[in-house]
């Protein structure tokens, strides 16, 4: 087998509990001097050799390991994204323990995997890390680490594994997602499909004027909004950017964001409007990652936001 | 960290309370009652909160325990450093903390103290068995810490890292015990007596009649060379008097050893002298004379270094330095026939010296000893006073008995009339005590001497074994022989009332008095032993013999031993630094065999593509060929559509081969139960799988 030149470089360190194990064979050692007590002597240098092998093995087990893929998914700012590590082994002897990290990123929680990664397996890890900055963000390396066999020392690794993450912009905001005007036939038509009126339901503060049954309201019955089916959606509603005037570039991503995640929990078909992308309606979970990925990927300085 | 804050396993945790409990067991009877009834009753709550749900107590109450439990021991010991206060402190912590250890952190705490438990048992106990517990619990302790970092469920394929682990410490581990250099006493460390287990220093009413029954071995002796005129010494068992210390100020039944200084000894051989080398090997814990055979007039040549650790006191009596023991084995030269001494005045006048306040009753006995002499040919004045003593116990229904009952009187004095006019009963320290008054009373000087009479031969191991319950006291009268020049003769009072104590030993004491009665010493002995069958009593003597060829290993395996073998290795001039460095080096050398051992083993040769080539060939024997730029996926749906009635093994293989070669997915990587497939299971289908016989018979055709 040809040398591979780029091995990564091991590092490894004793953990809390080495230093403390080790600190406690020492002083065994003094024990069993001080009291002439060969018996302690003895349990004294099993735990030494202990820590001798645990370091060598702890170095071993992290030897011909390379990572297959480091898939990220996305995340709402404040909230977490999930990262999977796709590790395969390498040699003919199987591999315990093992976990992967990001660079400068502290999990919020790991997934239980199987430990062992067999001899010439692979093994998926995964670990959710804080969303904290809207964006994309571009990762270039994992770190793989063990502390098998007894948590005495931790060996780790830097591998090579390039991704990206998304960190949608934190959803929040008050205002209620509208309906889009009517009278914008052609883009009606082209962002929701469909037009078929299906039901009329009271109006409720916040619906968009355009939908109310004014001919209705003309004859004397209350103020009804229409709803239109668009298939196996019954509502669709049109997330513009341009109808949340007046607050400032985040807030008004944040506020398409949360109106994003509402529609998601209802299942409800939307559209998004962005002043230079527009995705047209969807629902399925595809749909909803392109729309809040646009969301993270969105530029201030591309556009120049009225309200600012 | 991994699994941090994880709730544990209820099984690890489980193992955890048994590995905590089987610890405990040995600290059971050295620690207080009240620690050892606590900690029960936390590993109790504990594993009914994991079997039955019982509620664990609040963060907080556990808090209180704790500062409790250490309030408790400091109340026990007047400290918290002490060894036995330690080992108390630690057990208590461990069991607060094992109410808690639903946490990664705080099982490997549970786990760090059970190695120092383990240690703490270690300090109180280096017999046989202590040792291959050691090896069980130590190993034990290891499984379970290698478990915490593991998540296998099926118990063979869980531990296997971690016997291959053990074993792989094994030669570690013995670089290290045998080239590890000792830095001997240098920390200058001493243990303190430990009064439960020994010797009192003084003699009164009980004060060896509580050792009748302790059947524990006080140390082993091997006769290491015999009399100097090379012929063999008879040494009878009621010969074996082991000294141990010399109590000069009697107040009655009570004696004491006297705060005067007395002089050194000072002896002039005697003619046809017979010396005798003899070692000791002591058992831990029982430290505080040099017990040797009696009369031990030196320390054997090479045994300088022990000038250090032993005060030589006057009376042949040795005693370690500040109550420590830091040798636990020692050579010592006595002799067996008394030796010519001086006896100075003020020597005389300690050895003379005699209660205040004496009752009239005893200043009459005393007189009537001194003055009723009958004096046989070649017989001094003080061997006939003591015969004539003798001689009143046996006639005047004195008898001996392991259980005297309690004397009314507390004084020294009055206890001491009480026992020669009323009672009538007593254990040797009753004779002694009183033979010695009454022989001072007589106006000879005397003194009592304590220490061991009696041993049990090993026939295996040759050694002779003294146990606690051989603990007895005698006496030592003064023969005036010319001017201040004389021998101090060895007189056992209890020859008068139990002669067969001296020739069985202490194990007479184990004998009720109704089977005594009427038998001769012999028929007692066999009396003793019947209890044992010849095998089982065979296999107990060579069981001991084992024991002690091992605490002779463990005592003598210091720097001393350490430097003797590499001198007989050829380095010369050998030295701590040598060790160290020897240490160092071979330490290297096995890192280096590991890593590359690891290596080689590591390095593969592909056995994926050497399983899927196999399943390749076995295809084209039946016609289907796989083309060179066909994938595993796509080959295996042409084979398929060509072998439909194997097809769906094909295109398990493949699929299976696929992920493993370029990636996973987890579909094809685990079945629907959730087990991991891998290498192995490729192996296996691969080799499993058969071609369908229509498709192989026109091949063979």
């Amino acid at each position: 087998m040809a040398k591979d030149y780029r091995k990564p470089r091991i590092f490894i360190l004793p953990t809390g509990f080495g230093a403390l194990y080790l600190t406690g064979a020492l002083a065994m050692i003094l024990i069993g001097s001080a009291y002439q007590n060969n018996l302690v002597n003895m349990l004294a240098f099993f735990m030494l050799s202990l820590v001798f092998v645990a370091m060598i093995q702890t170095n071993n087990n992290l030897k011909n390991i390379s990572v297959v893929s480091l898939n990220c998914e996305g995340g709402f700012s404040g909230r977490e994204f999930l990262a999977t590590t796709v590790i395969a082994n390498n040699a003919k002897v199987p591999r315990f323990n093992l976990e992967s990290r990001l660079r400068k990123m502290k999990p919020v929680s790991v997934y239980e995997s199987p430990s062992t990664l067999a001899e010439l397996g692979t093994l998926r890890l995964r670990a959710a890390y804080p969303a904290v900055k809207r964006g994309r963000h571009q990762l270039h390396s994992v770190r793989v680490s063990s502390i098998f066999p007894l948590g005495l020392f931790e060996a780790w690794m830097w591998l090579n594994a390039s991704s990206t993450y998304c960190v949608y912009p934190e959803p929040k905001g008050t205002r209620t997602p509208p309906f889009h005007s009517m009278n914008e036939q052609s883009l009606r038509t082209s962002l929701i499909g469909g037009d078929d009126f299906h039901q009329h339901r009271r109006y409720q503060n916040g619906d968009s004027q355009h939908h109310i049954d004014w001919k209705a309201v003309a004859r004397g019955r209350p103020k009804l909004v229409k709803e239109f089916n668009d298939g196996a959606t019954p509502q669709v509603s049109i997330f513009d950017w341009q109808d949340l005037d007046g607050l400032p570039t985040e807030e008004r991503l944040s506020q398409l964001a949360k109106w994003i995640e509402e529609a998601r929990a209802r299942k409800a078909s939307f559209a998004l409007r962005l002043p230079q992308t527009t995705i047209p309606a969807g629902s399925d979970l595809q749909h909803v990652t392109r729309c809040l990925e646009a969301l993270a990927d969105f530029d201030e300085g591309s556009t120049r936001a009225p309200g600012r | 960290m991994l699994l941090v804050d994880k709730p544990w396993d209820k099984r690890l945790q489980l193992m955890l309370v048994g590995i905590f409990a089987l610890n405990l067991v040995t600290h059971v009877s050295i620690v207080p009652a009240w620690v050892a009834v606590s900690s029960m009753i936390c590993i109790a709550w504990k594993f009914f909160y994991l079997t039955r749900g019982l509620q664990l107590p609040k963060r907080w109450i556990a808090s209180v325990l704790s500062i409790l439990g250490a309030l408790g021991i400091f109340a026990n010991y007047h400290t918290l450093l002490g060894q036995e206060a330690a080992g108390a402190l630690l057990v208590v912590a461990t069991s607060l903390k094992l109410l808690e250890t639903n946490r990664y952190r705080d099982a490997m705490l549970v786990v760090f103290t059970c190695y120092f438990l383990l240690m703490a048992y270690l300090l109180d106990t280096q017999s046989l068995a202590a040792t291959a517990f050691m090896v069980f619990d130590a190993g034990l302790i290891t499984i379970l810490m290698a478990q915490i970092h593991r998540r296998e469920r099926k118990t063979p394929t869980a531990i296997a890292p971690s016997l291959k682990m053990l074993a792989l410490s094994l030669p570690v581990w013995a670089v290290l015990f045998f080239v590890f250099p000792r830095f001997s006493n240098s920390l200058g460390y001493t243990k303190p007596a430990q009064a439960s287990s020994g010797f009192s220093e003084d003699l009164d009413p009980g004060s060896i009649g509580n050792l009748v029954d302790n059947e524990e071995i006080a140390y082993r002796v091997t006769f290491d060379d015999i009399d100097e005129n090379g012929g063999t010494v008879g040494l009878s068992p009621d010969a074996l008097y082991w000294r141990g210390a010399i109590l000069s100020h009697g107040n009655g039944l009570k004696w004491t050893r006297s705060s005067q200084i007395l002089h050194a000894d000072a002896y002039e051989q005697p003619k046809n002298a017979k010396f005798v080398r003899t070692t000791v090997w002591l058992e831990p814990g029982y430290q505080r004379w040099l017990f040797a055979l009696d009369i031990p007039v030196a320390l054997a040549s090479g045994e300088q270094d022990l000038l250090h650790v032993v005060k030589r006191q006057p009376g042949f009596i040795y005693e370690f330095n500040g109550a420590s023991q830091s040798r636990a084995s020692y050579s010592v030269r006595s002799v067996l026939n008394t030796p010519r001494q001086i006896l100075n005045s003020t020597d005389r006048q300690v050895y003379s010296q005699l209660p205040n306040e004496l009752d009239s009753n005893l200043r009459e006995l005393g007189l009537k000893f001194r003055t009723e002499v009958n004096l046989q040919p070649d017989q001094s004045k003080a061997e006939a006073i003591a015969e004539s003593i003798m001689a009143w116990f046996s006639k005047n229904g004195f008898r001996y008995t392991k259980s005297p009952g309690t004397m009314h009187a507390t004084q020294g004095v009055e206890q001491l009339s009480e026992f020669l006019f009323t009672r009538k009963v007593g254990f040797c320290e009753h004779y002694s005590a009183a033979f010695a008054t009454l022989m001072r009373l007589a106006g000879i000087p005397s003194r009592v001497v304590v220490g061991f009479q009696g041993a049990t031969h090993n026939a295996v191991g040759n050694y002779w074994l003294v146990k606690k319950m051989d603990a007895h006291a005698w006496t030592e009268i003064w023969i005036d022989e010319e001017k201040d020049r004389g021998r101090w003769l060895r007189v056992d009072p209890t020859e008068a009332v139990a002669p067969m104590r001296l020739e069985l030993g202490g194990q007479y004491n184990s004998l009720d008095e109704n089977t005594i009665a009427g038998l001769s010493s012999e028929e007692l002995r066999r009396h003793i032993e019947r209890g044992f069958s010849g095998s089982l009593r065979q296999l107990q003597l060579v069981f001991d013999a084992v024991q002690m060829k091992w605490n002779a290993f463990l005592l003598s395996y210091d720097l001393e031993y350490q430097l003797q073998v590499l001198q007989r290795l050829g380095l010369n001039n050998s030295s701590l630094v040598m060790l160290a460095g020897l240490t160092i080096f071979a330490m290297m050398l096995l890192s280096a065999v590991f890593i590359w051992f690891h290596g080689r083993r590591a390095r593969e040769s592909d056995p994926l593509l050497r399983e899927w080539q196999r399943f390749c060939t076995a295809l084209a024997k039946a016609g289907v060929e796989r083309h060179l730029h066909e994938g595993p996926l796509e080959f295996s749906h042409r084979a398929g559509t060509r072998l439909p009635s194997v097809a769906r093994d094909i295109e398990s293989i493949a699929k299976l081969y696929a992920s493993l070669r370029y990636g996973p997915r987890e579909d094809f990587t685990s079945t629907p139960q959730g087990d991991h497939l891998d290498y192995r299971t490729l192996r296996k289908l691969v080799r499993g799988f058969t071609l369908p016989p229509q498709n192989t018979s026109p091949l063979k055709d």
